[in-house]
């Protein structure tokens, strides 16, 4: 077993592209662990903060990289490659002294606390082994380790604060972490593909889904559907459905949030979005305040007028992934309304499609619009911020209208170019809020005249584009036969 | 008379109308339907088999056309009240040429004389 | 065809395609297929995997735009399809996945309302008959009876033309068996005209009256099936004689010992080719997958 091939070998199960990739990205931060701490070394407890971001980088190494491990120990097994098993092995334990001893050896010859280091690495690569290779619930609580440390120093000891306590728990932890993970990945890499979505690794999830290419977006969609429990699930209501209503019609046909639900359903979802919102923030909020949760959460009027905002801008790009899964798909639904009778002709359909993909949007947005409009006159924002606020909305707006034409209209678009005109647009929406309120000396930023200049620039660059591809779409829509061509 | 009595190989290379054909022409010959006996509609027959209604029709056409069946007004088809219940023996030994002759020619091939064939045949036949 | 030819049969066939041309990523998937079915017909589309066969119904029923050539469906243009036409025409996609988020009872109660002849005890006996949970979410049905459930959907609307895109893969054999005869029994009793396509050559012998061989984009062979069997035998011809071998022939094989085999046809008074008569040659009877193995190899 050489060295260099035992190293190699967690790379071997990634593509090429990725590799790449993941390879650049952490020689970066090995870089700024380097600069960072060549710089901020007259700091003290400078060992203390290095270590932290060695294990918060070793985190990711081992939750990025070293997890395909995994997927070669699986396939050692399956294939019954002996060698091929041990060779992991070897692999991991090689990673395990370069990784995890040797930076704790060097940074106690640095004059920091080897054991304090040793465990905190430890704790980190555990960490995000157990993010990739442990079930999803457990990986999630991974997740939330880094802000943890952040937050909870007050009621528990961390290295930078009291060394030896931290040892108390943080040894323990380790240790059931590392054996947490020991017997899920032999577990793993002996069972068959037995397992089921919620209780396989995260790390497996990712590659079924990377088989499936372009529809990943329809096989997430069927998956959630599948998972949810009974009593979350959407519940269709087809009251006031059929010829005659062909608009409530095409709205079932398109699923999605805005599909029309009974109304104990309607209640139902609504109380979950809320939940699962509330409940992030909730929790950080007693972790870093402790007292006054719900004054702090919604007290603050700003924070509000941003979740709005994004709240808008997240249903306008919802709506245009609906779409984008439906019209990708030729064996679902658009065969199935292209072929329905009683929906009117092509002309017909056609303005219809739009109104059942646009109406219900455009409705929350404007609800969302004239909440935004009561909190700003809360706030006494004067005629510039709130025209601010409105011009976001509208931008959420324009958005999904001009990506519903290009999906109907069929234009032939790249996927990078469309995913970076989304993002600029989000982008760009929430900017809307930033500039629109009075952060700094009472001013909002959109009063000065530079800011004002290169947010006029930067929607007039948004909507050049928006537009060309508006009329595009709107053209190739009126050019079809019929609307339900799947994209190409 | 039940659709189950028909056997069908979809597979084989002989077309389904003329495996129909020859089993019915063998009931009759063997006495097994008898004259006037009510044969399973079409319907029956396509449904128990999955098979296509019209390759049934086609067989039981053929089969009228060469006297083996005969339409009755109201009932549907049935075996031709002219076929005598069973025919005569040189008319059904007819019948088994075909296996006749590829036996006869498989003897051939694995160059076997006459005698110790016939002797086996004769001992399968239960003399 | 000539153009007088052409019009007649736009009027009178449930479903015919003139010289349809596709490509998918610059490859061509149909090479100008020209095909129409006869009312009350029952067609079995036959090829090997990636033949084009999805694609040629696709653009058959105006799913697709075709790069060239047109279909027709009830004599009126594919893509631009009315209201009656629709209401007469069923198709099942290969593997369906509509409508994941309806039950099986909301999608069938849905898509009923918009078909004026949809027979919804036919629906609920049939979910009944095959097994399948009619409140259950359709997301959660497994591939077979999701099938099962699109199948019920397309016969319930009592379609005039029912266009099955490889009904029988993902079902059980009793369960394909189930539908064959459903199948047959409405082509022999309602009129109904069939179009499935299928790799498995055995459903196709069942209840197919013809059958239409697709390879590499373009149609082999059209035939009716009992024909097929007639009219198509392998002829083998030792190495000795195989110069003698007739020049028309389907398929041409040459084995290692220089032996031939040909599939052949009979000429109009049913004979099989003079070299089927030389001492040593050989005709053998071949059955529709034969066939098809001998000609897409």
């Amino acid at each position: 077993m050489k060295p260099m091939r035992l190293l190699a070998l967690p790379w071997m199960a990634l593509s090429r592209p990725w590799r790449k990739g993941i390879g650049i990205c952490f020689a970066l931060l090995f870089a700024a662990l380097v600069i960072g701490g060549a710089v901020g070394r007259h700091h003290p407890a400078w060992t203390t903060h290095l270590g932290s971001a060695t294990a918060f980088i070793d985190g990711l190494f081992w939750a990025g990289v070293l997890s395909q491990s995994l997927l070669l120990a699986r396939e050692a097994h399956h294939l019954r490659l002996p060698t091929l098993g041990r060779e992991v092995g070897a692999s991991l334990a090689l990673y395990v002294l370069l990784t995890i001893a040797l930076p704790a050896l060097l940074l106690a010859g640095l004059g920091g606390n080897a054991a304090v280091a040793l465990t905190e690495i430890a704790m980190g690569a555990a960490l995000g082994l157990a993010y990739a290779t442990l079930p999803p619930y457990f990986g999630i609580c991974a997740c939330f380790a880094p802000s943890l440390g952040n937050h909870a120093g007050p009621w528990l000891p961390m290295p930078s604060t009291s060394p030896d306590r931290f040892l108390m728990w943080a040894v323990p932890c380790t240790a059931l972490l590392w054996l947490l993970v020991g017997v899920f990945w032999r577990s793993a890499v002996r069972r068959d593909s037995g397992l089921s979505g919620a209780r396989r690794p995260i790390m497996l999830n990712l590659r079924t889904l990377a088989w499936y290419g372009r529809n990943r977006s329809n096989y997430l969609e069927v998956q959630q559907i599948r998972r949810r429990w009974q009593w979350a699930q959407p519940v269709a209501d087809l009251r006031h459905c059929g010829p005659d209503h062909p608009v409530r019609s095409l709205r079932i046909a398109m699923g999605g949030w805005s599909m029309p639900q009974t109304s104990a359903s309607r209640w139902r979802q609504l109380g979950i979005l809320l939940a699962s919102m509330l409940l992030p923030g909730f929790v950080m909020t007693t972790i870093t305040h402790g007292d006054d949760v719900l004054r702090s959460i919604f007290g603050n009027a700003d924070m509000l007028l941003f979740a709005l905002c994004i709240v808008g801008a997240v249903i306008a790009l919802g709506q245009v992934q609906t779409l984008q899964r439906r019209w990708s798909r030729h064996n679902a639904e658009l065969p199935l309304l292209a072929l329905l009778p009683q929906l009117g002709d092509a002309a017909r359909i056609k303005r219809e499609l739009l109104l059942a993909n646009l109406l219900p949007a455009f409705a929350v947005q404007a609800l969302l619009m004239l909440a935004m409009l009561g909190l700003a006159a809360g706030l006494h924002l004067d005629g510039d911020s709130v025209a601010m606020l409105l011009l976001g909305q509208l931008t959420g707006m324009g958005m999904l209208a001009t990506l519903a034409l290009v999906m109907l209209g069929g234009v032939p678009v790249r996927d990078g170019w469309l995913v970076v005109l989304s993002t600029c647009g989000y982008l760009l929406v929430n900017l809307s809020v930033v500039l629109a309120l009075p952060m700094v000396d009472d001013t909002p930023f959109i009063r000065l005249p530079a800011v004002a200049w290169a947010a006029a620039i930067a929607w007039a660059g948004l909507s050049v584009p928006l537009l060309r591809l508006g009329v595009r779409g709107w053209q190739g829509l009126q050019g079809r036969p019929h609307p339900f061509l799947p994209m190409a | 008379m039940d659709a189950s009595l028909l056997t069908i190989q979809p597979n084989a290379p002989e077309p389904i109308y003329r495996q129909i054909v020859e089993q019915l022409r063998r009931l009759i010959a063997g006495g097994q339907l008898a004259a006037g006996e009510l044969l399973p509609s079409v319907r029956d027959v396509a449904g128990f088999h999955a098979i296509n209604p019209m390759t049934v029709s086609r067989a039981y056409g053929l089969a009228e056309t060469e006297g083996l069946l005969e339409r009755l007004r109201g009932k549907g088809m049935a075996v031709a009240a002219t076929r005598r219940a069973s025919q005569s023996e040189s008319q059904r030994l007819a019948l088994l040429e075909p296996q006749m002759l590829e036996l006869a020619r498989h003897a051939r091939e694995l160059e076997l004389p006459a005698e110790p064939v016939l002797r086996r045949l004769t001992r399968l036949l239960g003399d | 065809m000539n153009a007088v030819l052409k019009d007649t049969a736009h009027n009178t066939a449930p479903l015919a395609a003139w010289g349809l041309t596709h490509c998918y990523e610059g490859s061509n998937v149909l090479r100008g297929v020209d095909l129409a079915l006869e009312p009350g017909s029952v067609l079995g589309l036959i090829g090997r995997n990636g033949a084009g066969k999805s694609t040629l119904i696709r653009a058959m029923l105006g799913l697709l735009q075709p790069l060239s050539g047109s279909a027709f469906v009830f004599g009126e243009p594919a893509l631009k399809l009315g209201d009656d036409a629709k209401a007469r025409l069923a198709y099942v996609p290969q593997q369906p996945e509509a409508l994941a988020w309806l039950t099986a009872q909301q999608m069938l109660d849905f898509v009923g309302r918009f078909y004026p002849r949809w027979d919804a005890e036919f629906a609920r006996r049939t979910l009944e008959r095959w097994k399948l949970q009619p409140n259950k979410l359709l997301a959660k049905l497994s591939p077979g009876e999701r099938q099962r459930v699109d199948l019920i959907r397309a016969l319930a609307s009592q379609p005039e033309l029912l266009v099955l895109d490889e009904p029988a893969a993902a079902l059980d054999p009793v369960a394909r068996r189930e539908l064959l005869r459903e199948v047959a029994l409405r082509a022999g009793e309602s009129g109904t005209t069939v179009l499935f396509s299928t790799h498995i050559v055995s459903d196709l012998e069942r209840v197919a009256s013809e059958i239409a061989f697709l390879h590499e984009g373009r149609l082999l062979l059209r035939c009716g099936v009992d024909e097929t069997k007639e009219r198509y035998a392998r002829l083998w011809l030792p190495a000795s004689k195989s110069a003698a071998a007739p020049a028309q022939a389907l398929s041409r094989r040459r084995h290692d010992d220089g032996s031939l085999s040909l599939v052949v046809e009979r000429d109009a008074q049913g004979r099989w080719p003079e070299a089927a008569g030389l001492p040593g040659a050989r005709v053998d009877a071949l059955g529709l997958e034969d066939l098809f193995v001998e000609i897409a190899e």
